[in-house]
């Protein structure tokens, strides 16, 4: 036992800690050691005089005041969370943030189906023939069937500020009108009765987008919504047909097509399917009724090497594994993508995500680089991929991406090369004069959102309008969609974000947009819906803008669908 | 109101019931703890008022086993106490400042003569301050509280020996200061 492990013992002794036991042990050593008895010199008089001092503290006897006693007691007055609730805010950010963009997300959705019920529906449908059973169908509105008894000039002003002013004029000037409307503003987790979904096996692979069950999802997406103009020379729109006329509809016995009541209409199709057949033209409708459609050329693409294309014409999601993407390609061969085998899923869509990434960080710059320049597009989709045909009366094109929601981190983007001849008229929410067009350029409107016009609370839009010559052939093509993307959630890609690895969910691809709108018909005005599901699946399906349904129904109502 | 709304009630009583026997029970003894860890009275109450708001609101009162609950009060008062000096800090460093004055010139002292009760209990008092928490938290609960080795062990979460290491060390340099300030004749002569 040393000198350091005694002299421990001798305060355990003087505090009174050290055992009888050891008591002896310790006598023995400061015995024999002088160095350990003049550590006790040392050690016994300060303990004792702290003992002294430090014990008779203890006869005081100190209380809590009553004041702060009383506080012991008082009840936790709860912190106000602004509107959260308790049990939300008390979660993760991302879940906060989520809320936040619920939140916005019904603010958007109160506003746009206002904006929905300010406007007469002015424009139909699409032909489906299940559609024609709908009971919403049959409670269209009286305002599509005004337009149809009676048709009347209906056009379309872009303003700069985006805003889509809808009216009626019977004083026909020479352009052909170009009606159409926003998207709806209501979300909805799957397609509509009556609407097309690409995902359904069997109608894509025939080439025909009738209605079914679609699958459900979330709408995160932006809609394109593509118009074409109509009946000023006595152009028959889709409203008119009867299978979309509500009082056909609901007609027994009415036979599937009867004859348009506009004189100029040479007649509808035999056969529902053949019209819906994608961008092909139903005879007896060839004439008066063209076609705007746009497809990608299989052929073209069969000579492009495989998985040679860049983003966004693949899927552009970032992060997915090798193996998320060979399910995701054989999801799309199996879904009848011609397209399919040609579009890239792979790296250069990663290198875009990155891209995109990083201009989230930074916050300045302003736009994204074209993908895919107006050479590479040229060489992977030789013409005709677009298959324009217009009627010599139709000079107005108005392509339109509305965005559904303006919470989102993802620039959404849409650029067009408009064909030689067509020129531009206006874009949308671009101030300086619109380049492209003629030059054979491309154009191109892009939206941040929660920026501009989508924090004002409008509807944020792009649209561009592309005139048409005076002689322009019946089957001149307008233009081609070059990049399409209309973000991922706002959501998603914030929680991405915090954890670290950036991504965009998806992107809709040429394939989705080509098939979808190759069913289109000048006339039409459908809206392409892009369901963009939570694990990056893409879904689009047509849905008849303007129609009556959408007017009609809930949101709560769609949401259960 | 309703019989779980009543329920809820008596729970509500009853646990402040024992809250209260709590508080009395440990009350003092935190008071002087904190007391002498922050050199202030006024602070010490505070100090123990958030020790038992911890305690009641903070539900350690009921998670906390009863045989632990002392040293769970004397180990919360003290990082209490930390805290508050740290917060203190720019206080704290006067109050020592002014200290080491006193030391050098005892206000009506001669470091010749005998020191009375009171001039002994400053210069115990100031030979503490010079002390680092740690072993002035193991002095004070030895020699103040009367905790033994053991339970302050349980306080500081260290073993006893390291405690009885910690006060050996501690105890060794209040000599050193005592007998620095007084002689060692007078603290001699004092016991």
């Amino acid at each position: 036992m040393n000198c350091h492990r005694i002299q421990e013992m001798l305060l355990e002794r003087l505090v009174g800690e050290l055992p009888e036991s050891d008591a002896a042990a310790l006598d023995a050593h400061l015995a024999s050691c002088p160095v350990c008895r003049a550590a006790e010199s040392e050690l016994k008089p300060a303990v004792a005089i702290l003992k002294d001092v430090l014990s008779s503290e203890t006869s005081a006897s100190p209380r809590l005041s009553a004041e702060r006693r009383s506080e012991v007691f008082r009840r936790k007055q709860p912190v106000p969370r602004a509107f959260l609730p308790d049990w939300l805010a008390q979660q993760h950010r991302w879940l906060r943030a989520a809320a936040g963009v619920a939140v916005v997300a019904g603010f958007f959705t109160i506003l746009l189906r206002n904006m929905e019920q300010e406007r007469a529906p002015v424009s139909s449908s699409i032909v489906e023939t299940k559609e024609r059973t709908d009971p919403l169908s049959a409670a269209a509105p009286s305002a599509s069937e005004d337009v149809s008894a009676e048709p009347a000039k209906r056009e379309l002003h872009s303003d700069t500020d985006g805003d889509v002013d809808v009216r009626s004029d019977r004083s026909a000037t020479a352009h052909g009108a170009t009606a159409t409307r926003p998207a709806s503003g209501h979300s909805e987790p799957g397609p509509a009765p009556g609407e097309t979904s690409l995902l359904e096996p069997r109608y894509a692979r025939e080439g025909m987008y009738a209605a079914g069950p679609g699958p459900a999802g979330p709408q995160t997406g932006g809609d394109l919504l593509l118009a074409a103009p109509n009946e000023s020379s006595g152009y028959t729109a889709a409203r008119d047909r009867p299978g979309l006329h509500p009082e056909r509809a609901s007609e027994p016995g009415t036979p599937a097509f009867p004859a348009a009541p506009v004189p100029s209409f040479d007649g509808p199709p035999e056969d529902p399917d053949t019209e819906l057949a994608g961008g092909v033209l139903p005879a007896g409708a060839k004439d008066r009724r063209a076609t705007f459609g746009m497809g990608l050329s299989t052929e073209a693409l069969a000579r492009t090497p495989n998985k040679s294309l860049p983003a966004p014409f693949g899927d552009m999601t970032g992060n997915r594994t090798q193996k998320d993407e060979e399910v995701h390609r054989a999801r799309l061969k199996g879904d009848g993508y011609a397209a399919a085998d040609a579009i890239d899923l792979g790296a250069g869509s990663h290198e875009t995500a990155q891209k995109v990434a990083l201009r989230e960080d930074t916050k300045s710059i302003e736009s994204v680089e074209p993908v895919l320049s107006a050479a590479a597009m040229a060489e992977a989709f030789a013409p005709p991929y677009v298959a324009g045909k217009l009627s010599d009366s139709l000079r107005t094109v108005t392509i339109t991406v509305s965005l559904q929601s303006g919470v989102s981190f993802v620039p959404r983007h849409l650029e067009l090369k408009p064909r030689a001849g067509v020129a531009v008229r206006r874009i949308a929410y671009q101030p300086e004069p619109a380049t492209g067009g003629d030059d054979g350029g491309t154009l191109r409107r892009e939206i941040w959102g929660g920026t501009g016009k989508a924090a004002s609370g409008s509807q944020p839009a792009m649209r561009f309008e592309l005139v048409v010559p005076e002689n322009a052939p019946p089957e001149m093509p307008v233009a081609d969609i070059v990049t399409f993307q209309p973000a991922a959630t706002g959501v998603s890609y914030k929680k991405d974000v915090e954890a670290g690895t950036e991504r965009v969910l998806a992107t809709l691809s040429m394939a989705h947009v080509s098939q979808a709108v190759s069913s289109l018909r000048m006339g039409d005005a459908a809206t392409l819906n892009v369901l963009v599901s939570g694990d990056g699946d893409v879904r689009v399906h047509l849905r008849p803008a303007a129609s009556a349904e959408e007017a009609q129904i809930p949101p709560s109502e769609g949401a259960d669908r | 109101m309703t019989s779980g709304a009543e329920a809820s009630e008596q729970q509500a009583d009853k646990r402040a019931s024992r809250m209260e026997a709590l508080m009395t029970e440990h009350e003092s003894a935190l008071l002087r703890y904190a007391a002498r860890l922050v050199n202030s009275s006024s602070a010490a109450q505070d100090v123990v008022q958030n020790v038992f708001i911890k305690c009641f609101r903070g539900g350690y009162m009921d998670s906390v086993a009863p045989g632990a609950m002392k040293s769970w009060l004397f180990r919360v008062t003290h990082n209490e106490a930390v805290d508050h000096v740290r917060r203190e800090a720019r206080l704290t460093v006067l109050h020592e400042e002014h200290g080491e004055e006193s030391c050098h010139n005892p206000a009506g002292s001669d470091p010749g003569d005998t020191a009375s009760q009171d001039e002994r209990r400053e210069m115990v008092f100031r030979a503490l301050a010079r002390l680092n928490p740690r072993e002035k938290q193991v002095v004070l609960l030895r020699l103040q509280e009367g905790l033994s080795y053991r339970e302050i062990a349980d306080v500081t979460r260290r073993t006893t020996g390291n405690v009885g290491n910690i006060l050996h060390h501690a105890v060794k340099k209040l000599a050193k200061r005592l007998k620095k300030e007084v002689g060692a004749a007078n603290v001699s002569g004092m016991t």
